[in-house]
Parts: structure tokens; sequence; C-alpha cells
């Protein structure tokens, strides 16, 4: 008798242990999975732990507040150029939720079959859109020739 | 021997009995065990899913941030793509006024009378240009400059405020507060028109804009290759902007000054002529009175060196006229040329030491000066004031105030706090008791009000990548702007 309640001791510790790992798992996925989603200028990106499933997921999360620089923009007939998606581009987070099953465990205290969510954010990373000259000579060409060019 | 049936179940009992207490208190210590176990995995959990959303407010502040610096490398673009056109028109206007103030003197008669003919004709085509490129320079300028000044501003209201919501939707115990540097400052300072204003003149120069005027509206230009040599001027002349005019050039054929020369507007001739003709005079004077024949200094006579070895006295000369007044020692590999007046001594050793005036100097340096008063006064080229942002529209373009690629001041934390759950302290405090029987103290480690940190800086990629070759004053017209995560700010988010 004395020797079953070791066994249950060790199953439960089992249980435990299983449930513990499954939860590191979720969390271990997302946190991976996210950092790699916002590094990667938020391309959703896996994770590589074992026995989990990770859903990342890419949230617009605002737009700069530059609605006057817009207006004047545009109103001089520029918009088309290399760098104008900077004041209009929306901001993005990667949202990642990862989720990881426990194993089996014999006996009463049996975490299998239950589910654990790890579930991390981050912001992304953007991709550089001018180049080393700038993008002056773009903004310059159009503005003349929409607004002065031939007097 | 049999044994009394009392004792047998006596021992039977007890046994039993010890049985039970043993099962009860290897049980009591397996759920004690499973108990704490499982509070220990709740706190670890709790730790690092409240940093996650420190990191998650860092990262989307100092994102945030970096799309701020792009937007204002974008304003700063846009300020710099105007004010090219701006160089070219302006500098058509001043052209055309000047043909107009040689040809129109020589009418109805000359041929060149033509040239004067056009330019009535069409500067108001040509002055409508300036007026719309003007207001719409300074426009811009006023709007875009104060929005790159109070951007970031902007961007961390709207971020934090995000971030605090976000994370309350995901929990809402989660407590969120930040360390941002635009709270404490202005991380864009003003003081590179000057930049602006050569990277338009260097982007204008090539392009189709300058001179656009000609032979559009005039034709001939009497002063070819002025409209190009005042573009080259204007970020000196309009952003004071040092060491813009990349070489003098020159309208009329002038140049050797730091702005356009216009020799061939008889007024400015005229009044160079009279400027370094006055100097003279003064030089005259000052070399009279040390001589001692101080009489009739400035009446126009022919240049004289007078010989001043006997004379103890200095010649004291006008500071406006010393920087035209060059002395040189005679010897007899080397004898003296002198071309305009002045005076001579002995030096140590008996060498004679000729001091004169140099007129071509003199005339080099007021012809620039002549053109420049000309150009503002007489064709329009706007004043130079003592508030440059305010002359070029209330604002200017930005860049970090604390200057470089990576100020240390572009840099932002998030802190998170969340306590541990009470049940989860209760269960710890109570196994603690339990397995210290009554000796452990309530644990403070659970209790403990942790603040986690994350923190986020923004850069320009100085020395990588594509664009290692940006000079460092032209970043801030690149949208090259990225950040990382990072665990502290240097020198603040403690």
């Amino acid at each position: 008798m004395v020797m079953g309640w070791f066994v249950v001791l060790l199953l439960g510790e089992k249980g435990v242990s299983n449930a513990a790992d499954a939860r590191r798992s979720a969390e271990s996925a997302a946190e991976e999975s996210a950092t790699k989603s916002a590094a990667n200028q938020c391309q959703p990106q896996g994770a590589s732990v074992p026995k989990t499933r990770t859903s990342p997921s890419v949230i617009a999360n605002g737009k700069p507040q530059v609605e006057s620089a817009v207006a004047l923009v545009q109103a001089l007939g520029l918009g088309q150029q290399r760098t104008f998606p900077n004041y209009v581009k929306p901001l993005q987070n990667v949202l990642v939720q990862a989720r990881s099953q426990a194993d089996e465990v014999a006996g009463d205290v049996n975490p299998g079959g239950k589910s654990f969510e790890g579930q991390r954010d981050l912001g992304c990373l953007e991709k550089p859109i001018d180049a080393p000259k700038g993008s002056m000579d773009e903004y310059r060409s159009k503005l003349w020739e929409q607004n002065l060019k031939g007097y | 021997m049999a044994r009394p049936r009392s004792l047998s179940l006596f021992r039977s009992t007890r046994g039993a009995m010890a049985l039970t207490v043993s099962q009860m208190f290897i049980g009591a210590v397996s759920l004690g065990i499973g108990m704490f176990r499982g509070t220990e995995v709740n706190a670890a959990f709790h730790h690092e899913t409240t940093r996650s959303h420190a990191d998650y407010g860092a990262s989307k502040l100092a994102a945030d941030h970096a799309r701020a610096a792009n937007v204002v490398v974008n304003n700063n673009v846009t300020m710099g793509a105007i004010m090219g056109p701006r160089f070219g028109v302006e500098a058509d206007n001043i052209t055309m006024d000047a043909n107009a103030a040689i040809a129109c003197p020589t009418c109805p008669n000359s041929p060149t009378c033509k040239v004067c003919l056009q330019y009535k004709a069409n500067k108001p085509r040509a002055l409508a240009k300036q007026v719309w490129v003007r207001a719409k320079q300074q426009l811009l300028w006023g709007t875009l400059g104060k929005l790159s000044g109070d951007i970031d501003k902007l961007s961390f209201q709207q971020a934090s405020g995000l971030i605090t919501g976000d994370v309350a939707k995901a929990d809402s115990k989660v407590r969120m507060r930040f360390e941002d540097p635009s709270s404490s400052g202005d991380l864009w300072g003003g003081g590179n028109a000057d930049v602006a204003c050569k990277l338009a003149m260097k982007d204008m120069l090539p392009s189709p804009v300058t001179g656009h005027a000609f032979p559009l509206l005039i034709s001939p230009n009497l002063l070819e290759g002025l409209p190009k040599t005042l573009v080259q001027a204007m970020p000196q002349m309009i952003c004071k902007a040092t060491s813009a005019a990349s070489g003098g050039g020159g309208g009329g054929g002038g140049g050797g000054g730091e702005g356009p020369q216009l020799p061939e507007i008889k007024a400015v001739a005229d009044q160079t002529r009279n400027d370094c003709k006055a100097l003279e005079d003064q030089m005259r004077c000052a070399v009279g009175a040390a001589s001692g024949n101080g009489g009739s200094c400035g009446d126009g006579a022919e240049p004289e060196l007078a010989d001043l070895s006997e004379v103890a006295g200095k010649v004291e000369l006008p500071s406006k006229v010393q920087p035209f007044v060059s002395c040189a020692t005679g010897t007899a590999s080397a004898p003296l040329q002198i071309s305009g007046g002045g005076y001579t001594y002995r030096g140590k050793g008996g060498a004679v030491v000729s001091c004169s005036f140099d007129r071509g100097k003199c005339e080099d340096q007021k012809l620039t000066e002549n053109s420049d008063t000309f150009m503002r006064e007489k064709l329009g080229l706007p004043k130079v004031l003592s508030n440059l942002a305010q002359s070029l529209g209330g604002s200017e373009t930005r860049k970090p105030s604390q200057g470089g690629s990576n100020p240390k001041n572009f840099c932002t934390c998030a802190f998170s706090e969340k306590p541990v759950d009470p049940t989860m302290v209760g269960i710890s405090d109570a196994v603690r008791k339990i397995a210290s029987f009554g000796a452990a103290d309530d644990s403070e480690a659970l209790r403990k009000k942790r603040d986690y940190r994350s923190c986020g800086r923004w850069y320009f990629p100085a020395r990588s990548g594509e664009f290692a070759s940006t000079p460092e004053d032209e970043q801030p017209f690149v949208a090259a702007w990225k950040w990382n995560q990072t665990t502290k700010c240097e020198g603040g988010g403690s």
C-alpha cells in the first residue's frame, strides 16, 4: 500500500510535469514565432517547437497621425513616390497564439488531451523603402511636371 | 504457544492505524509537493507572460518611432523637393530681370530691345510661377516642419493608448507604464536647412528645371549661364548655407567670389568701380596723413606711391581698406610689381617693403556684394532675415537633436506589472508552513512587486548594408530608419 502511494505520487508528478512541458512548449513556440515574424517584416513564421501549433496573425495597429502632410503633399500631385507609403501604410503587429497538448499519464491526474495556450504580441520591423541617395529627385520631378513646367 | 486474541487484535488495530496514518502522511506530502510544484510553475509562467506585455509595448513604441523617423525623412525630402524648383524659378526671374536691365535702356533702336519686349510680355507669367512656388514652399516648410517636430509625441500618444488597450484585452490585471523620450524634449531639432538646400541645388543643376524660362520666354538670354550660377548660389542666398556654391561661374563671365556676379548690369558695375575708388582714396588719405601731406587725398587724383621711409608715424588704414592692402618685400631677384597707389618704406635690413591697394581683389569682392544687393533690392530676391526658419516658412527641415545616426535619446521603454494570483500565494504559503512545521514565513518572492522592463531603440543603419555610403548629414533625407529591441536605454529607462 505504501508503495501504491509512491506510485500515485510519481504519476502525479509526471502529470504536473507533462502539463508544465506542454505549457512551456506553447509559450516557447509563441515567443519564437512572434520574434521571427516581427523580424521578417510581419511575414508569418512558424516555430520549430515539437507538438505545438502556432497561428501568427498580422494585425494593422493604427496609422501615423500625419493627415496634414498627406493632404499637402497630395495637393501638389504627389503620392506615387517610393517613400510616400511611409505616410499612409498601417503600422503592423504580429500576434501569435500557440497551442500544445500534454502527453497522457495513467491514473486520475491525467493532463492528456488538455490544451495549453501561449500568446505573444510584437511590433513588426519594416523594410526600408528608400535608397542610399534618397528620393528627392522623384518628388521634385513630379512636382515640377505637375505644377511648374512650361510657364 | 498461542497468542492471546486480544493482543492479536490490538496489534492488528495498531498496524492498521499506523498504515492509515502513514498513508495519510504520504498522501498529504504528495499533495503538498504537487500543489507547491504547481504554484512554482504558475509563478514562472506568470512572470514570463507579464514580461511579454512589456516586450510588446517596447516593440510597438520603437516601431512607431522608427516610422515617425521615416515620416520626418519624407517631410524633409518633400521640403527639399519644392526648394529645388523654387531655386529654378527664382533664378529664371532674376535672370529675366537682369536681361531687362541690360536690354530696356537700349530701346527702341537697338536689336537688343527685342529682349526687353519679350520681357514685358512674359514677365507676368514668370512672376505668377514665382509667387506660386514661394507660397507653396513656405506652406510646405511651415506645415511639414512643424509636423516633424510633433510627430514623435503624436506617435507615442497613439502607440501607448493602443498598447494599453491591447494588453487590457489580453489581461485586465496587467498595468503598463512607459518612459518615452518624446515626453521630455524634442527628438528632432532644426538646423539642417542648409543641407536640404544643398541637396536641392545638387538635384536641380543637371535637371531641365534650371534655365527653363530660356528660350521659352526670352531669347536670346543675354546672361547665358546666369540661371545655373544663381541656382548654385541659392543655398547661400536663401538658406544661409555655407560653401554652397561650388565654384562661382558668373552669369556674364564673372566669377571668383562666393556668389553670382553681374558686371553686365551697368548700375552694378558703376557701383563696384565707385566703391573701390572710394576705398583707394581712403588709403591715399591715410598715407597722406602719415607723411604729413594730408591735403588733397580724395580728389580722384591718379594713384601714386609715397615713400614713408623717413616718416616716424605709422600708417593708420581704415578697417574697410585693410583687406585690400597687400604688402611685399622687394628683392633683387623679385622686384616689386606695383599696380595701384600705396606707400613704401624700408623694413628690417634695409629691404624695400611696398604696400599697395589691390584693385582687382577689391573689384572682385565688391562686384559679388553689389550683385547680391542688386538682386535683393532690384530683382526681388528675398531679403536675408535674422530668423532663417521664419523666412523659409516658419520651420525647417529636421535632424536628430542630439545629432548622429544613433542618438542616445532615440530609445523608449515599456514596463508591465501584475500581482501574482492570491490563491497561488496562499497555497504556496500554506505548503511552506506545513513543510517547515510552522517555521516558514509568508513568501516574499511571490508578493514582491515586479516591474518588467523592455526597451526599443531606433536608428539609421549608418555603417551597414546599402546605406553604409550615405553621408551622415544626408541621413535625415533617407527613409531607412529601423529599430531593434534592447534591455535598457543608455542613460535612462532604469
